[in-house]
């Protein structure tokens, strides 16, 4: 599960911190998760370092999320991807997730 | 189809792959080896490999490399294959054996790291000490040539993938020297993620063996708001070092969600090399309809598609006017092919001739035709009261479902080799422990028989494999001192006879040493001082629960529990187990077996108001006699003179409480049988029929009861017990007395 939304309002950027365990369960609330984000309008930045576990239906989840806030338009950045998510996401061939951070 | 089942998949094929391997070490244990064989082995744990990168059991990967890597180097010539390294390699495998087993939660995770430590030894040449070094400087001299160079390329293909990445210049890489690349695309089914799978697995096992990532193709990636977050949508393209074989790149996804559409296709040699920059469009593309159903919409709007020198019926996507994509490469067109299958006939053609079937669907069927069996003989029976009983439309029916009934029955059977296989490593495991030196003959593993019966088997079979090299077989210094060759022969043999499996595991030991084995049993109190006792009778005595002749109980065998479980287990197979032994010359174990539990081909008998099966196996002869055959000694049980020799006659209706029997031998009917406590005869009132029943599980359907195997059902609608010979013979044999009250010890 998603630990809960941390939001730092003097910056006034949306931070989510992705959670440790990135699998197939995770995919619907963090789907839901952005949706939310970007429903707010603020900017969106995911902070991926404590990821330990990632596999492909969150990792594209991420990507469509990407691909979303760039439509509104709207900034997108997945900063300090862990080693397994930074490794996960270079396997699957979607470095523009975090080439744009 | 889910995850576990799959995984089921796996391990059914880890079991097969372990069965060849054994098969190809016993080759090689006899010199009876050539190139294949050590192929055989590799692609054997290289499958194993694979299937649990696939499945995330990362010690088995783990270990499977390393052997596989030493495999590798003794496959292409590297290392000479010598009696150590052949000693090692076998070790190995039961390691990789405990390894399987730990993935299937059967056991510990074994500790190999000294096995690890010898595989990489091995792997620098370091085998068989520093005398074979010395004694052979020349391979030794290859062997250091070439470890360091092989050992990155084998042992390391992870490796290649960070050799790669470094490599920032391609160039270097583009060296003329090997084929082309593979590209492989690969896009998982929208179900892919049921069950708990991962399609990344297969990935990273890819990029384990060298493969890099050259694209992602989102063309089918919804918004966010229209994501199913549970299906999958991505696909990936890779590039894998042209080296590998395309099989085992295809082998990855054998465990795949079968709507997985793989392509792997040489890259064009021109452009092997040339680094396709990766493009992850972020536009949602429509599929194209030209493609459908299959989902490669990249439009390669820029590079021309990459040329498949291969066969493989592809479709190159096409490079229309197609919506202008971002890219300014296109990643390396994918190429579709349209049945994936078809692109690799060998494969196609292995999965036309085995299909995998749920086992509770198979016993449905078979069920389902022993119904038809039971109803086949109600109609005969009603047809025949009616006076139709010969219409030739019945005889058809009944050949069609006796055919039928043998068809399904060969489905569930399987070859023995599935239960032989293990026995080498007992035997490998038995040597050392005992410090015996025994060479294992295997004749007829691909003697089939019900499955049932092959599962049930190994536990009998392990024991009586550890009873011949624990028991039969002597020493090496008393088998030279006896004349005989140091190293004891254990044979293991299967064969159809007479419609059942004869099972034989003979030892040329030491043989039965029958008056140590009378003396014992005296001793233990399971026999009278006095009992006169016949050579079968006293080899028998080692059935006999709490029985054991050896002075030192040992982990092996000798606890004095197993030969009489050995003998339960047997029986409940509805087998019988033989003995022949020769003092001096070594024993023979017989198992004879039903080839299946479903049917037996049984003697239908009346006693009294009641109907029992005979079992066909155990009738010697059926007779009536004349008054002067019969004769009563001192009040006993009346003997029957069967050509001289005296034959204790059982009343069976007497015997079993059934009213109305006929209670004079002379009027009866005598069927004498063969039993595991020798012959006996068994009085009935008649004979009705000799034919094949279905048998119904007395303990699946109402409780095992002992004296009976089962019940069936007549064609009049009524129940017909089977009567479980060896164990009533026993019974009444041991309790010697007039057993009317039999049935009361049945019932309790």
């Amino acid at each position: 599960m998603l630990p809960p939304e941390t939001r730092d309002w003097s910056l006034a950027v949306t931070a989510l911190s992705l959670a440790p365990v990135l699998d197939t369960a995770a995919a619907v609330p963090l789907r839901q998760a952005l949706l939310d984000l970007i429903a707010s309008g603020d900017p969106i930045t995911l902070d991926g370092s404590q990821v330990a576990q990632a596999g492909q239906a969150c990792l594209q989840v991420l990507a469509s999320a990407q691909a979303m806030a760039a439509s509104i338009p709207t900034d997108f950045e997945l900063n300090s991807p862990s080693e397994p998510l930074a490794s996960m996401i270079a396997l699957a061939g979607l470095d523009s997730l975090v080439a744009a951070a | 189809m889910n995850l576990d089942e799959i995984q089921q998949i796996f391990f059914q094929e880890c079991e097969e792959g372990l069965g060849a391997l054994e098969t190809a070490f016993a080759d090689l244990k006899r010199d009876r080896h050539d190139d294949e064989t050590i192929n055989t082995v590799f692609r054997s744990v290289h499958s194993i490999k694979g299937g649990a990168g696939a499945f995330g059991h990362e010690r088995l990967q783990h270990f499977s490399h390393h052997y596989e890597t030493l495999l590798d180097l003794i496959r292409n010539g590297t290392l000479p294959l010598s009696e150590p390294l052949i000693d090692l390699i076998v070790a190995a495998f039961d390691t990789l054996a405990d390894h399987v087993a730990a993935a299937r939660g059967e056991g510990g995770m074994p500790a190999d790291q000294a096995m690890l430590d010898r595989l990489a030894a091995a792997a620098q040449g370091e085998i068989g000490g520093a005398a074979a070094a010395v004694a052979e400087p020349e391979p030794v001299a290859d062997i250091a040539f070439a470890a360091p160079t092989s050992d990155v390329a084998a042992a390391a293909l992870d490796d290649f993938d960070a050799l790669f990445a470094m490599l920032e210049d391609p160039a270097p890489a583009a060296e003329p020297a090997g084929p082309a690349e593979w590209i492989v695309s690969v896009y998982p089914g929208p179900r892919a993620f049921d069950h708990g799978a991962e399609p990344m697995l297969a990935l990273r096992e890819l990029s384990r063996m060298g493969g890099r990532t050259l694209a992602a193709d989102l063309s089918e990636l919804p918004q966010l708001d229209g994501l199913d977050a549970e299906r999958a949508y991505i696909g990936v393209t890779m590039a894998l070092p042209g080296m590998l074989d395309e099989d085992d790149i295809r082998a990855v996804f054998d465990f795949a969600d079968p709507q997985c559409r793989l392509t792997v296709t040489r890259a064009d040699p021109a452009m092997a090399f040339a680094e396709p920059e990766i493009v992850v469009e972020p536009a949602i593309a429509e599929p194209m309809a030209d493609v459908i159903p299959l989902p490669v919409a990249a439009p390669a709007p820029v590079a021309p598609p990459v040329a498949a020198p291969t066969p493989a019926p592809v479709i190159a996507a096409p490079a229309p006017a197609a919506p202008p994509a971002p890219a300014p490469a296109a990643p390396p067109a994918p190429v579709v092919s349209v049945v994936e299958a078809a692109s690799s006939p060998r494969v196609a053609a292995a999965a036309a001739q085995t299909i995998r079937v749920d086992l509770d669907k198979l016993d449905r069927l078979v069920n389902l035709v022993g119904e038809l069996v039971i109803t086949q003989a109600m109609l005969a029976q009603r047809l025949s009261e009616n006076e139709m009983g010969s219409i030739p439309e019945l005889s058809d029916l009944d050949h069609l479902t006796r055919e039928l009934q043998d068809s399904t029955m060969a489905i569930r059977a399987q070859p023995m080799k599935t239960v032989f296989s293990r026995v080498p490593r007992i035997i490998r495991e038995l040597e050392v422990e005992t410090g015996k030196r025994v060479r294992l003959e295997v004749e007829g593993e691909m003697t089939e028989v019900d499955k049932t019966v092959v599962e049930r088997i190994g536990e009998p079979l392990t024991h009586l494999i550890r009873n011949a090299v624990d028991h039969g077989l002597e020493t090496p210094a008393d088998r030279k001192a006896a004349g005989k060759d140091g190293e004891g022969v254990v044979t293991l043999s299967a064969a159809h006879q007479s419609g059942r499996i004869v099972i034989t595991v003979a030892d040329d030991g030491r043989g039965i040493d029958r008056a140590r084995v009378k003396a014992k049993a005296i001793e233990r109190g399971i026999i009278a001082p006095d009992a006169q006792l016949s050579e079968e009778e006293i080899d028998n005595l080692i059935f006999a629960p709490g029985f054991s002749t050896a002075a030192v109980v040992s982990n092996i065998s000798g606890r004095g529990v197993g030969m009489d479980v050995v003998r339960k287990n047997i029986q409940a197979l509805g087998g019988r187990i033989g003995i022949q032994s020769e003092l001096g010359k070594g024993s023979s174990f017989s198992l004879s077996l039903p080839l299946t539990l479903a049917v037996l081909d049984g003697m239908i008998v009346t006693v009294g108001d009641q109907t029992f099966v005979i079992p066909l196996t155990h009738i010697v002869e059926s007779l009536r006699p004349g008054i002067d055959e019969v004769h009563v000694v001192g009040g006993q049980s009346p003997l029957l003179d069967v050509r001289g020799t005296y034959v204790p006659v059982h009343r069976v209706g007497e015997q079993l409480g059934v009213t109305g029997a006929i209670a004079k031998p002379e009027n009866a009917v005598l069927i004498v049988v063969e039993s595991d406590q020798g012959q006996a005869v068994l009085m009935v009132d008649s004979i009705q029929d000799q034919r094949q029943v279905v048998v119904k599980s007395l303990e699946a359907n109402y409780r095992a009861i002992h004296g009976l195997a089962g019940a069936t059902i007549l064609g009049d609608g009524r129940v017909a017990l089977i009567l479980d010979v060896d164990a009533l013979i026993g019974r009444w044999r041991r309790d010697g007395r007039g057993p009317s009250a039999f049935l009361e010890d049945m019932a309790a």
